[in-house]
């Protein structure tokens, strides 16, 4: 497995049979793999040389995965990051997500979903950025600087992770039009085959979040049964 | 809704007018008897015959006399209607014409006549109504003077206790472990201070159980993650395996991926045995307690870890002397203690042999131990390592985290304790404590 072209990757778990099958896995879907067992490891192996995307367990003792994600968006690395998490609770997704991850999936998932995501994120990752130079995108009090990559709401700058950001772009250029979370899955994050997974209303969570931390009324609204929308006022 | 009571203060009012009115009947008919007998003393007094001349001038001025003479040569009315002849000297009622008389007779001026005089009795009755009516109207005016003190007073009495209601009104069911547990003040009376106390203790205990059962509850709840974290782990190492196989059927280390299914497979069936045991010792005691030779114990221990763990050399050691010769204890219970502890030296301490002894504890119970020459445990982590889903920093091949935990449980279900020492044969040891009361 020596193909120069093989998309390198970091994988991260302290279990030990679970580094050996995904690397294994992995490896025969056609990736470069490198492992490590822990925090400090996986902050190693990306220095020493930074891998094309990192599956990242959540549940790493010591320094835990939130940590990793945070520290390595921190260096500026903005590798995608999928993260992995064995506990079913909201609040565990949330954080690793917030802090800058870019996917989640809960043990026990499905390798092919995985390698599935992973190519779609690498897609991402290599597409030069949209060179729309001095465009702004206004809704209402939201003001989006796509050459400076700066987000406004009223006089308040909001401070977005590249995914936050990515959803919020997608959803402010099609303003006043429903977005359905599949078609999100593949502006966002590329995901073009069909996906079992919530994190675009985590996602959205995360914007309203900080969108509407001053009192703003809601920008992002939710049309049941349908999608997302961004639009001033109900 | 329940139909409510009578408010305390409309009862105390009412009891202080039923009171009042007690008295006020009491006082009243009192009255009306002495006032009634005073006033009859009275009217007989002035029924006392004067002379004739009197009589005559008594006859003439008062209209309400009544005089008659009876001489031998018969009866002479002086004044007024014809009153009957009463016995000597007693005054006694009658009726005369419809009118109600008091009369007396007495020896007349001449011997051989007598003389009866009567007055009427209305004058007298008509002033003894009137003062019935005003007793009777005081009385009125007391009893409703008591009713509105009553009222009053009660109002101030039972102020404490609507405090005590407001207050308990506004106590919510949150319980917040760091705040201490509310209490009530309703200061004022004996009766609502104690009151007030009793609810605050009743409180207090509230709390202190509602903080138990949200403590067990949190353990539970974590215990259940931590119980999903430990079978998801093998899980996905055993799907990504399974996967990797259907996608590549013709992969040269199919044996070695399928020899990884099958160490998941066993650890997750570990897990769950594991949880399995944890569970069933967590669960309240059944009479499962039988005398247990210790001798026994040890030998069956033995031969299940020479049948776990055939390449593990087993000694037994025959019980210290001064030991007893059995406890009160679940022999399951400690086996399967004694197994984890095995499995704990094999599995995380690379033992190629383990030794298992007994020894009298200074307070009469017994320790039971499992020594090994594995790679020992360091000390900062012989405490940690008893819960559960912990594993130590020297742990080996997976393990569920949940053996050492097992062996505190069973020592904790038989009143003891587990420590974790350096043992005589360099490795590990074990030592499985049972409290005093059970060694018999």
């Amino acid at each position: 497995m020596s193909d120069p072209a093989a998309p390198d990757l970091l994988v991260v778990d302290d279990d030990a049979d679970v580094r050996a099958s995904l690397e294994r896995g992995l490896r025969l879907s056609g990736f470069a793999v490198r492992s490590a067992q822990d925090g400090p490891g996986a902050l190693r192996a990306v220095h020493e040389r930074v891998p094309d995307a990192v599956v990242l367990d959540l549940g790493l003792p010591g320094m835990d995965g939130v940590a990793v994600v945070t520290a390595l968006r921190a260096m500026d690395h903005d590798v995608p990051v999928c993260v992995l998490s064995a506990r079913d609770t909201v609040d565990d997704r949330v954080v690793g997500l917030e802090a800058g991850a870019d996917d989640y999936m809960v043990k026990p998932f499905a390798l092919t979903e995985l390698v599935a995501r992973l190519r779609a994120l690498l897609r991402r990752g290599v597409r030069p950025a949209p060179a729309a130079s001095g465009e702004v995108i206004a809704a209402g009090p939201l003001r989006i600087d796509l050459a400076r990559r700066t987000v406004h709401v009223g006089e308040r700058s909001v401070d977005l992770t590249k995914r936050e950001y990515e959803l919020l772009v997608v959803l402010a250029r099609n303003a006043d039009v429903v977005l359905t979370r599949e078609r999100l899955l593949e502006l966002v994050w590329g995901y073009d085959f069909a996906t079992d997974t919530n994190v675009v209303d985590v996602f959205v969570g995360y914007l309203r979040r900080k969108l509407e931390a001053d009192g703003t009324p809601r920008l992002v609204h939710t049309v049941r049964g349908v999608g997302f929308v961004l639009r001033e006022g109900g | 809704m329940t139909r409510r009571s009578a408010s305390l203060r409309l009862r105390v009012a009412l009891a202080s007018a039923l009171a009042s009115l007690v008295v006020v009947v009491l006082v009243g008919v009192l009255a009306s008897v002495l006032l009634t007998r005073e006033q009859t003393e009275r009217l007989d007094r002035s029924l006392v015959p004067g002379s004739p001349a009197v009589l005559g001038t008594f006859a003439s001025t008062r209209a309400d006399l009544a005089v008659t003479l009876r001489g031998p040569t018969g009866t002479r009315r002086v004044s007024g209607p014809e009153l009957p002849l009463s016995p000597i000297g007693v005054p006694t009622s009658v009726e005369v014409g419809g009118v109600a008389y008091r009369i007396r007779t007495a020896p007349g001026p001449t011997p051989g006549v007598l003389v009866t005089v009567g007055a009427t009795e209305d004058d007298t009755r008509a002033r003894v109504a009137d003062r019935q009516r005003l007793v009777t109207g005081l009385g009125v005016v007391a009893v409703a003077l008591a009713a509105g003190l009553g009222w009053l007073f009660a109002g101030r009495a039972v102020r404490p206790l609507r405090r005590l209601t407001a207050q308990a009104a506004t106590l919510d069911g949150a319980v917040d472990p760091e705040v201490d547990p509310p209490t009530v003040r309703a200061d004022g009376s004996r009766e609502s201070e104690e009151l007030a106390d009793a609810l605050s203790a009743m409180l207090a205990r509230l709390h202190a159980e509602q903080e138990r059962s949200t403590a067990s509850l949190h353990a539970a709840r974590d215990f259940a993650a931590a119980a999903r974290h430990e079978l998801r782990t093998p899980l996905t190492a055993m799907r990504t395996d399974l996967e990797v196989l259907r996608a590549h059927p013709d992969l040269p280390e199919r044996d070695a991926v399928l020899a990884d299914v099958l160490r998941a497979q066993a650890r997750v069936e570990a897990t769950l045995t594991a949880l399995g045991q944890l569970a069933a010792g967590d669960l309240p005691e059944v009479g499962d307690r039988d005398a247990v030779g210790v001798a026994d114990l040890l030998r069956l221990a033995a031969e299940d870890a020479r049948r776990a763990h055939p390449e593990l050399e087993v000694v037994v050691d025959d019980p210290a002397t001064g030991t007893a010769g059995a406890v009160r204890a679940s022999l399951e219970g400690l086996r399967m203690a004694l197994a984890n502890a095995v499995v704990n030296a094999v599995r995380h301490g690379g033992a190629g042999s383990v030794r298992l002894g007994a020894h009298a504890r200074d307070d009469g119970g017994v320790v039971l131990t499992v020594d090994d020459d594995g790679c020992g445990l360091p000390a900062a982590e012989r405490e940690s390592v008893l819960g559960r889903f912990v594993r130590g920093s020297t742990a080996g091949a997976p393990g569920s985290g949940l053996g050492l935990a097992l062996v505190a449980q069973q020592a904790a279900r038989h009143g003891g304790e587990v420590r974790l020492e350096d043992a005589p044969t360099g490795g590990l040891r074990v030592s499985l404590a049972i409290g005093p009361d059970r060694a018999g």
